[in-house]
């Protein structure tokens, strides 16, 4: 290597985490993960298999919420890791981190999942009762706490009661803007700001994404 | 702040309606705002999952790793020239910028949409079905009417010519003239491929509402100027399915051959 590098502007070496507070996953798990979603997408099946260790839990704890029947959730979840297996060169480290793209298309796949089985059921309560034998909030009191759940917690108390109630709705319960606008008994239009405003609030307490 | 930016929450944690969802898609292209935006909203909702973590059966482990090895990986996207990109425009020559890849993705996406959604039987299409299929078989208003819009699309002041983003083999030249004025479209092609036996290629419009509304059946040839029937005003797109003949289908039964992203003039 003879080409000129500049000297390191006096900075502290990197390599210690970066900034932000403690927390058990994002600093140095996050460069690792992108790391083994770039080697996948060379079609290295180890690197996924250590992706995949690293990432199934939280992806299928997500999918099962939104999905609920155990059976459909794993199914969905085999299709997201082949999905995040083919689509591995796709994902774009300029634009956010390895967990959020695994997470975006797990998410997508679930809600899709719920909303084609409802189009196709229609309302029929039978369905409903049958599907939902997991009680909203137990799911959420039975998981396991780890250190950035906590946080996650704790930066949620900074919503308003109805930002948090809309973000949860849509985000777990698959549910389009102006269906939770229904359910809370909100104005037409107005759903949309509260998911906003209530993902922005979350967002900046966890100092993430800029 | 106007009314669409506001839609970036929904977006992120995908609580739009197909039809909303494809109005800010096209708005995400032309917003680096709203992606940034949508980008740092999707890195806070990934946070949601802590709360809920459970690990999958084994089976789906082992499941997942015996299937991966049956597939390959996609390749990356490339800043293609010409002769790295098969799929690209040929006739041309021009660089294919990596936003036409983007929408043909949301393409594929909508179609699969479509489909899925297919079984409810919305009919929201302005598909004129006065004749039934019968009449797509064997295009039908005289020669001359035809020829003579294709030639009005073909001259219209404002058309605007797309070329492909296709899957069909290298040689394959498809290109749509589109007038957004005239609300019409002529699809001109070289070098096609017969479609696979007992099937043919069908035509479609993407709606604004992102429904995929026929638009006629491609005569048998490698080279054809046709004319797409039913009315385009507002359309996003065009696409090229291959269907079972005589008749084709109803809705698209699989993700387009070839796609054509139309810009509002």
């Amino acid at each position: 290597m003879t080409t000129l590098r500049s000297v390191p502007s006096g900075d502290p070496p990197e390599g210690t985490g970066g900034r932000g507070p403690a927390a058990d996953l994002p600093d140095e798990v996050g460069p690792r993960l992108a790391e083994l979603l770039h080697r996948s997408s060379l079609g290295d099946e180890q690197a996924f298999v250590e992706l995949y260790d690293a990432t199934s839990a939280r992806l299928h704890g997500l999918v099962l919420r939104v999905v609920r029947n155990p059976a459909q959730a794993e199914e969905v979840t085999q299709e997201v890791f082949l999905e995040v297996w083919r689509m591995a060169s796709r994902f774009d480290p300029a634009r956010g981190s390895a967990l959020s793209w695994l997470m975006t298309i797990g998410h997508r796949k679930a809600v899709d999942r719920v909303r084609s089985a409802e189009a196709s059921t229609r309302r029929d309560t039978s369905y409903h009762q049958q599907t939902q034998p997991v009680d909203h909030d137990a799911t959420a009191d039975a998981a396991h706490t780890s250190l950035e759940a906590q946080r996650v917690r704790t930066a949620l108390q900074a919503l308003t009661p109805v930002q948090h109630e809309a973000v949860k709705l849509a985000y777990f319960g698959g549910y389009t803007h102006a269906e939770v606008a229904t359910m809370l008994d909100l104005p037409v239009g107005t759903a949309k700001t509260r998911i906003r405003d209530g993902l922005i609030r979350l967002r900046d307490a966890m100092g993430v994404g800029q | 702040m106007n009314d669409i930016h506001a839609l970036s929450g929904a977006y992120a944690v995908d609580a739009l309606s197909d039809e909303e969802r494809a109005g800010f898609e096209e708005h995400l292209e032309a917003c680096p705002t709203c992606r940034e935006e949508v980008d740092s909203l999707r890195e806070a909702a990934a946070l949601l999952p802590t709360t809920t973590e459970t690990a999958p059966s084994p089976a789906v482990r082992a499941a997942v790793l015996a299937s991966i090895a049956q597939v390959r990986p996609l390749p990356p996207l490339v800043a293609h020239g010409p002769e790295n990109d098969a799929e690209a425009s040929r006739s041309t020559g021009t660089v294919v910028p990596l936003r036409r890849h983007r929408f043909r993705t949301a393409l594929v996406a909508a179609a699969a949409a479509v489909i899925v959604a297919g079984g409810v039987g919305v009919g929201i299409s302005q598909l004129d079905d006065t004749d039934g299929t019968s009449q797509q078989a064997d295009p039908e208003p005289t020669q001359d009417e035809t020829e003579d819009e294709v030639q009005q699309v073909l001259t219209a002041s404002d058309v605007q010519i797309v070329d492909a983003s296709t899957t069909l083999p290298e040689g394959t030249e498809a290109s749509v003239h589109w007038s957004p004025s005239l609300g019409k479209a002529v699809l001109v092609t070289d070098g096609m491929p017969a479609a696979p036996h007992g099937h043919l290629y069908e035509l479609w419009y993407q709606n604004s509402a992102g429904d995929m509304v026929r638009a006629g059946l491609m005569p048998e040839g490698e080279s054809n100027t046709v004319l797409l029937e039913g009315d385009g005003s507002g359309a996003k797109a065009v696409g090229i399915t291959v269907e079972p003949a005589p008749h084709g289908s109803e809705e698209p039964s699989m993700p387009p051959v070839a796609f054509f992203a139309l810009e509002d003039a």
